[in-house]
Parts: structure tokens; sequence; C-alpha cells
């Protein structure tokens, strides 16, 4: 057997690019929060590092978890499946229980921690992981029917349904877009994805005209200044503040669209700032790292010492790839506004501490592919 | 591979993973690309607006000034100052900046605002831009101004239709106002403070502050001297004659600038009747531009200059006239029943004479006709700087039958307006040269600048330098000697010209006893510099354009040639005429009238169907001189 993974930290048996990536894409967040949030945390909370304290705080936990999973066998996750998988359908569900739920903008997709909140949603798409890892990685022959991948669709289309009555629109499409890339690596054949994809697309229209407000977003999508004081507003002034960021930028903290015409300019819209802040350059940094990030990841799942470790860091990457590139879709105006944080990035403290114990959990795969040495 | 846990290709499909996100990640690079770096413009253009927060500065709109700096239209912009009392947040500064910069009672104010009941008090009304560029400058939340422009007219009605009139929002709505309102209007200035999305000024916000253009001066080619000439004697013509209207344009034949224009009944520019939309509708239209009617013999002159030009007649040409002519089977009749006897062109022209023009424009023909007016511009567009010019109203080429033709000839069943006369008459005798007619004559900015300069435009070249000279002798017979006579000015032997009565048709039919009558006449003859025309329409009485509106036209030539240097310092003192004093004709048969005015060398005219002379014009023991026309009612 070959030798692969020699470098000269090999003896740490610590991926220390993975980390030092993370550690990257953690301060540009940290640094756009505060820059996209000033103004308005100043103005609602009467402190204008609301938002940053939230998001260290976030990130504090996130390394808390980021390490337990770096140290803690990730074969041992296999026969946890079922616990996070009953954990994520009894915490969407609780999600509907008043008291315990929490409505925002017209979508329930909180729990209410009392100190802090926790979105049940970022947490299911990991479960979604270990278990879709652990299910294919043992029937390996199975996949190969559709009845086989069918216990994959099913627990993907009930994490999809419980998502979709939130209502979250964006994280059922990655949920999705997550279940499809979880079959792929599991060696489901191709003419189940072809079977597959037509029926998804079509409920996916049906999803759109069955709620009126998704129908407008599309159409102000379409044509965001017809109505650029309501559904293509956020449209209009994500557009705008790309726009204004011109080659190299108007300067960190510079941006114009932070005050207040951006709305969550520090979560979903992000990139905006980032891109009205820093311009394409900066731009094209962000997304450097972000696509380096996935490269790393992607090797760790190639040199991974089993199946499931494989699995397991290649839905990692997936899922955080997948979400990059919806999030800065959205804000340059590609696919239609969908509220979806950008990994390591947005403020949100579930989405930074999920996606910090799934590198974690990455970290460990790399580590145990070098037992055998 | 680390290890092998699986038969199908892992490698494969890692790798199409791979290519598929790279795809994608050059999709949203090239997305990014072209909003920041290839097309950045566009958006931020749409949003400048929205994160900078105008205060009112308003544009002045531009002057408009006759052709010697006369001005004939200004603005004057004021402001009212109000405060919301919703937007209130310190009562107290609000009034204290109030106070101070108005001058008025801070207790007063106080008061007035905090009383919550109404939501926008007024706390003063007109007052200067300066002084709400003192109160911005301490800007208290709650304070709000609205505009008043206000568009002054310097002489109330006069050019009313011409110069047109602003709406409430101080765009042009009519007329030259409207025409130009991109240049008279300017840009607003703005005093861009860098706000929130809730208007809320940012604390270190840079402010950028453009001062407003102010709209253009136009100068036009009107010549304020002679536009207060024609309106005065046009106001008069009003009372003598009773007309329904009357109208009167002055052109430079020589390059196609308009003097003057006006048409009666007016309105105040000042006082607009904007609650009487239909009545406005009708005051308002520049009828001289805008509407055609039958012009009559007036059309002669430029039917006679095409058949010169076309060789088909010359100046000594003879044509019997018996009182009609039969074409087709129609009888068309001549102005004098009795008939003008043989004559020559020259004299046919004097005397009017309706068969005379039907036998030319029949040797002319149709199609070289229309030629003709086509070239002249009547088809299609004369291409005044004017809103809502008119073309004229032509049979079609293929439904013209003989008959109609010879009407044409002496300018029934054609429909011109007064500017389409003007363009033509003034091509007959300015060397056969059609220039385009104009409003404007420069524009100016506020301080001076020149920023455009009209010059002639010469669109045709129609007649030659010798047709032309011809007519401009044949036409001076006709003031000198033939039916123009009321037209001449003693003193002044440089008058040229052309009379014309045309019956009005209303529903397809001639309406009975309703006639325009016009005249239309140039002066110097050698290098003529006024061209004037004017039309009564529907005149109570005398209806000859030779009685009623040659007159008009000789007082408005004198008063212009008494303000004319060079006229004065060229004029040839021309006064050998006999005068004689007139008889009574009155009860006199029209045979036995005619007689006696022949035997003194007078000219007549026959109105009415009567036996005997009813009245005359002029009246009994007035002094005539030999030529001069007499008027014979027989009624």
């Amino acid at each position: 057997m070959k030798i692969k993974n020699k470098n000269r930290l090999g003896k740490l048996r610590f991926n220390f690019v993975l980390f030092l990536l993370m550690l990257a894409l953690l301060i540009v967040g940290c640094v756009f929060v505060y820059s996209a949030s000033f103004y308005s945390s100043a103005l609602i909370y009467g402190d204008k590092f609301f938002f940053l304290k939230k998001q260290v705080l976030g990130i504090i936990v996130g390394f808390v978890g980021f390490f337990f999973f770096t140290f803690f066998d990730y074969k041992k996750l296999e026969k946890l499946r079922w616990v996070f998988l009953v954990a994520s359908v009894i915490l969407l569900i609780l999600v509907f229980v008043p008291g315990i739920g929490m409505t925002n903008y017209g979508a329930t997709r909180w729990i209410n921690l009392k100190v802090t909140t926790l979105q049940p949603s970022e947490i299911a798409k990991f479960a979604f992981i270990v278990f879709s890892s652990s299910y294919l990685s043992k029937s390996a022959e199975k996949v190969k029917s559709f009845k086989g991948i069918l216990p994959v669709l099913i627990v993907g289309a009930l994490f999809c349904l419980l998502i979709i009555i939130e209502p979250n629109m964006s994280i059922t499409i990655c949920m999705a877009l997550l279940v499809g890339v979880m079959m792929m690596f599991g060696g489901a054949r191709l003419k189940h994805f072809l079977m597959l994809a037509v029926p998804a697309v079509l409920l996916g229209v049906v999803l759109i005209i069955s709620a009126p407000y998704r129908l407008k977003r599309l159409v102000a999508f379409i044509d965001p200044f017809a109505s650029s004081k309501n559904e293509g507003f956020q449209l209009v002034q994500s557009l705008l503040a790309v726009s204004l960021g011109g080659m190299f930028g108007s300067g960190i903290f510079n941006s114009r669209q932070k005050y207040l015409f951006l709305p969550f300019a520090e979560s979903d819209f992000i990139f905006s700032i980032i891109a009205e802040e820093i311009g394409f350059v900066g731009s094209l940094f962000v997304i450097t790292l972000f696509v380096l990030l996935f490269l790393v990841i992607m090797k760790v799942a190639k040199n991974a010492d089993s199946k499931f470790g494989f699995l397991l860091a290649a839905g990692v990457g997936a899922i955080i790839i997948i979400q990059v590139m919806l999030n800065i879709s959205v804000v340059t105006g590609l696919v239609p506004p969908t509220g979806l944080p950008l990994p390591f990035i947005s403020a949100g403290s579930t989405s930074i501490m999920i996606f910090m114990s799934m590198l974690g959990v990455v970290q460990n795969v790399h580590r145990q592919s070098y037992k055998f040495y | 591979m680390a290890v092998k846990y699986s038969s199908y290709s892992m490698k494969k499909r890692l790798l199409a993973l791979c290519v598929l996100v790279a795809f994608f990640v050059c999709g949203i690079t090239a997305r990014i690309f072209y909003l920041q770096v290839l097309n950045n413009d566009y958006y931020i253009k749409k949003g400048l607006t929205e994160w900078l927060r105008d205060l009112p500065l308003s544009a002045n709109r531009g002057m408009i000034t006759d052709r010697n700096g006369v001005v004939l239209a200004s603005s004057h912009t004021t402001y009212d100052v109000y405060v919301k009392s919703a937007d209130v947040e310190d009562a107290g500064s609000v009034s204290k900046v109030l106070a101070e910069s108005l001058s008025l009672d801070y207790e007063d104010i106080y008061q007035k605002i905090s009383k919550k009941s109404q939501s926008e008090i007024k706390i003063k009304t007109n007052i200067e831009k300066e002084l709400v560029q003192q109160i911005l400058k301490n800007y208290q939340s709650g304070i709000c101004f609205t505009i008043n422009t206000n568009r002054n007219y310097a002489y109330d009605e006069m050019l009313c239709q011409i110069l047109g009139f602003v709406g409430s929002d101080n765009v042009g709505k009519t007329g030259i106002e409207s025409f130009y309102n991109t240049y008279l209007a300017g840009s607003d200035g703005l005093k861009l403070v860098e706000a929130d999305l809730k208007g809320t000024t940012l604390a270190d916000s840079v402010t950028y502050y453009e001062n407003p253009i102010n709209g253009l001066n136009l100068t036009l080619t009107i010549d304020f001297k002679i536009q207060e000439i024609v309106e005065n004697r046009l106001k008069q013509a009003m009372l003598e004659t009773g007309a329904k209207s009357v109208s009167c344009m002055v052109t430079d034949p020589g390059s196609g600038e308009i003097l003057a224009v006006c048409t009666l009944p007016s309105y105040n520019l000042n006082d607009i009747p904007r609650d009487d939309m239909s009545k406005l509708n009708l005051l308002s239209r520049a009828a001289t531009i805008t509407d055609t009617f039958e012009p009559g013999s007036t059309f002669k002159a430029i039917v006679t200059a095409i058949a010169l030009e076309e060789g088909v007649t010359v100046k000594t040409d003879h044509f019997y006239c018996g009182g009609f002519r039969i074409i087709n089977g129609v009888t068309i009749r001549c102005s004098r029943r009795t008939g003008h006897g043989s004559q020559s062109l020259e004299k046919g022209l004097m005397n009017s004479c309706n068969c005379v023009f039907m036998d030319l424009i029949q040797k002319i023909g149709l199609r070289k006709f229309y030629d003709y007016l086509n070239k002249l511009g009547f088809s299609g567009s004369l291409g005044i700087d004017f809103p809502g010019e008119v073309s004229a109203v032509l049979m079609p080429e293929s439904l013209v039958t003989a008959p109609d033709l010879a009407r044409m000839g002496f300018g029934q069943t054609i429909s011109l307006s007064s500017l389409h006369m003007m363009v033509g008459v003034g091509s007959v005798i300015n060397g056969g040269y059609v220039y385009q007619p104009h409003f404007i004559k420069d524009i100016h900015t506020e301080t001076g600048q020149l920023i455009y300069s009209r010059s002639a435009t010469i669109k045709e070249n129609i007649f030659s330098p010798e047709t032309s000279r011809i007519m401009r002798e044949m036409m001076f017979s006709v003031v000198d000697k033939g039916g123009g006579r009321y037209a001449k000015v003693d003193g002044y032997n440089i008058i040229g010209g052309k009379t014309g009565t045309a019956q009005k048709y209303e529903n397809n039919a001639i309406a009975e006893g309703k006639y325009i009558a016009s005249f239309i006449g140039f002066a110097p003859i050698e290098k003529p510099k006024y061209l004037v025309y004017v039309t009564v329409d529907e005149p109570q009485g005398a209806y000859y354009g030779g009685i009623v509106a040659a007159p008009v036209a000789g007082d408005i030539f004198k008063q212009i040639f008494e303000n004319d240097k060079d006229i004065n310092e060229n004029l040839l003192g021309n006064q050998n005429a006999k005068t004689i004093e007139l008889d009574t004709l009155i009860g006199m048969t029209l045979t036995s009238a005619a007689g006696y005015l022949k035997e003194k060398g007078l000219d007549y005219l026959i109105q009415g169907n009567g036996d005997y002379v009813s009245s005359q014009i002029p009246a009994p023991g007035v002094m005539v001189s030999e030529g001069d026309i007499v008027l014979l009612k027989f009624e």
C-alpha cells in the first residue's frame, strides 16, 4: 500500500490546511458581520457590537464542537445515527410547539432557548449526512436497486417535509440536493436519479405555485425594479451593493448599503456587503477560500479509511459548497431570493456551530486515515 | 486509494462533483465580474436616489424675450414653509430655527406647532430661496417646504397663443413653453445628504451640494414693437368689423423669421381660464399655424407665379372675362357679375378676376400644380418650431375634377393655414426661396453664454429671380392701382400685395353671408423685409378683403415704416396722384354709378343684390385719389 498524506506535520495527524481555511473564513465572517451590522445594531439594540458578540460566542461554542469531533471517533457516529435522526425530527417538530417555537418574518424556524435561538433545520442537515452515510456504506449492494435507496429517500423526504412547512424553502432545496449528492456517492444508479429528478422538479413547481409569496418573489426576481419597493426591494438593494463594490471595493467598513437598505445584511445577504466593501478582487478571494476548503475536504474523503468516513466527509464538503453557491447566486440575482446563510461567515450561531462541528468530523476522518502506517 | 470498499468508481463520482462545482463557481464569478466591473453603472444610477435624500432647490425656468431683449415671460420661485406636526421631534428647536430665520415670534410658532390637531401647519408663504437655505442649515425634523413657481407674462394677452403657458408642475403645456420646455426647464439642484432608508441623516455623512441649473433663456424672432403695433391695430379691427376673429402674421420673407403673430380674441396668460377647458382650448389655439381655411384670392399670387415660372403666360397676355367660365358643364362665376371684359395678366391680378386664374391653372395642369405645393411643403410639414403645425387640406390628386382645379386657381377647394400663405407668398416675392419658418433666434444661458443660434434655412428654390421680380411689380400695381389700394400708405410707395375674399364652408356647403376677408402684402418692393398677412373671419357688413383687411394691413405697414430707419432713409418722395372729392352715389343704379366712377378714374366693388346703391364706402365728401376703390352696397 502506498503511503499518502506524508507531509511534515504528518505525525500530528491534524489537517492544518483545513483548520487554517476555516479560521480564515471565520475571521472574514467576524469582520463583515461587524461591518454589516454596527449601524443597525446600534439603532435597534443600542450596541453596535451586538451581532459581533453573538457571532464570537457562536464561534467559541463552535470550537468546542470542532475539537470534540476532531477527537471523537467518527465510527461511533454510525451507532448514534438513530439518535441523531430522532433528535432532529423531534427538534423540527418542537418548532411548531407554541412557547418553544419562534416565529420571525412569517416563518417558524427557531427554537427559543432564552439566551439564544436554535435552528433545528441546520442540525437536520448534519443528522441526515450521518444517517445516509451509515446506511449507504452498509448496504453497498442493495443501493443498486431502487428499493435499496428508498430508506434514504424516505428520511430525506421527511426532513424536507418538516422544513418546508416551517416554511424554509432554501434549506429544503439544500436538503434535497444533499439527498442527491449522498445517493450519488453511495453508488446509486444514474437511471434512478433521472427517475427522481422529474417528480422533484414538478414538486418544486407545485410548491412555488402553492405559496403566493414564492410566486411574487419569482416575478420580482425576473424584474426586480418593477417592485423595487416591495418584493424586489431586497434584490435591488443587493445588486446595488454588489455593483457599488467595483473592482476593489469601497473599503472595509465603508459600505453604504448596510444603512438599513439591505435587509439581513449581516446574515443571508452578507456577501453583498463583502462585495461592496472589498470589490471583485475580495469576492474572488472569499470564493477561493471556499473552493480550497471544498477541495481539501474532498481529498480527505478520497483518502478515508472506510466508506462511512468517505461518505461523511464528502457529504460535509457537498453541503458547504451547495450552500455557498446558492447563497452567492441569490445575492447576485442568479436565482430567486431565499434566505440561506453563507457557511462560516453569516451571522447565526446555530449555523456556525454546526458547520464547525462538521469540520471537526472531517478532521477526525482525516486523522483515522493514518491508522495504517 | 487508501482502502477499497466498493466496486463502483468512487473516484469518478468525486471528479464529477468537482467538475460540476467548478462549472458553477465559474458562472458565479462571471456574474460578479459583470455586476462589479463590466456593468456597475447601471444599478448605481438606479440606487443613487435611494440613499441620498434631496432637499428642494428648484431651478428657475428660463426667460423668453423678443429679438431685442424685451422680456415676454419670466419666472420667480418662492417657497411656503410648513411644519408636519407628526415629524416634529423637538418643538422648541423647530420654533427657534423658524423664528430666527423668518423673523417671527417664537412663542407664536411654538403654540401653533404644539397643537397636534392639525397635521400640517402653515408658517409662512412665499419666502425666497435664500431663507430656505438658511433654514436648511439648521434643519430640524418636521419642517417642510412647498415650491411655488410663478410664471410671469409681462404683457398679459400679448402673444398668448404663441408663448403658451405652463402647468402647475411648471412644465410647458402649449406653444413655445411646450416646444422648448427642455431648454427652458433647466434642472433642479440637489442638496444630497446621505441618509439611511428611514431618512435619518447619517452622523458622519458627506453632503453633496449641487446648484440648480437654471433654464436657458430663449430669444425669439418676434419683434416686440411690431407685435405691439399688430395687437393694437387688430383690437381696433375687431371693433370696426364686428368679426368673429381677426389674425395677423408678420414675417421676414428673406429668412423665414416670424416677427409678429396675433389672433383675437385672446386671453390673459397671467389669468388663464383653467376652469373652462373648452374655452381655454379655443382661445389658446395658435390658429395661424394650427387651423386651415380657404384662402381665396390671395392664393392667386402663388398661382400666377407658378404660371409665369412654367412659361404658360407672360405679363402682357390678355384674358377675356364675361363674368363666368363654363368648365365641363359647370358654371363658375367671377366676383364681378358684369364681367371684367378683356384685360392683361397684370390687370387681371389687379381686378382679382377669377376667370384669368381659372385659365392659368388649367394651363399649368394638376400634376405640375401639386408638384409646386409639395415643394412648398404644404402637403407635409413646414418644419416650424411650434407644436401642432397643420398640413394643408388638399383633395387627393385622383379625385380632382376640372371644375375643382379651376376653383383652386382662385384659392377655393384648397385649405391652408396662414403660415402656408406666408411661406408660399414669401417664396413668390423673395426671389423664389422656400424658407423654413421659425420662432427661435437664439438660446443663451442665464449668464449670457450663447448655446444655440438659428440661421435661415432654405428648403427649396422654386421660382426664378425674374418670376419673382415680375410678381413684385404686379403685386405693387395691385396696391398702387388695383384691389389692394386701401393698404397703401401715404408717403411710402413701396407696398405690394393681394386681397382675398373667401366664402366659408360649413358642413360641406357654402355658409351664406360668412366670409374670410384677407390681405397679404409686402414691403419694400425691391428687397422685401416685411410680409404682412391679415385675415378677418366673419366680418359684419362689408366683407371684401380689399375693404376690410387691406386698411388694417396698411396701418400696420405705416407704423412699421415709421419705426424702420432704413426704409425712411431710402424713401423716394412719390406723391403725384390727383385727389378728388367723392360725390354721393346713393340711390343710383349700378350702371350709372359705374359710369360716374369710371369717368373719375375710380374703381369699384359691389356687395348685395339690390337695384340701387344703398350705401357707399368711403362716404360722400371724402377725398379720394385716382384709382381708389369705392364699395357700393345694394341692399
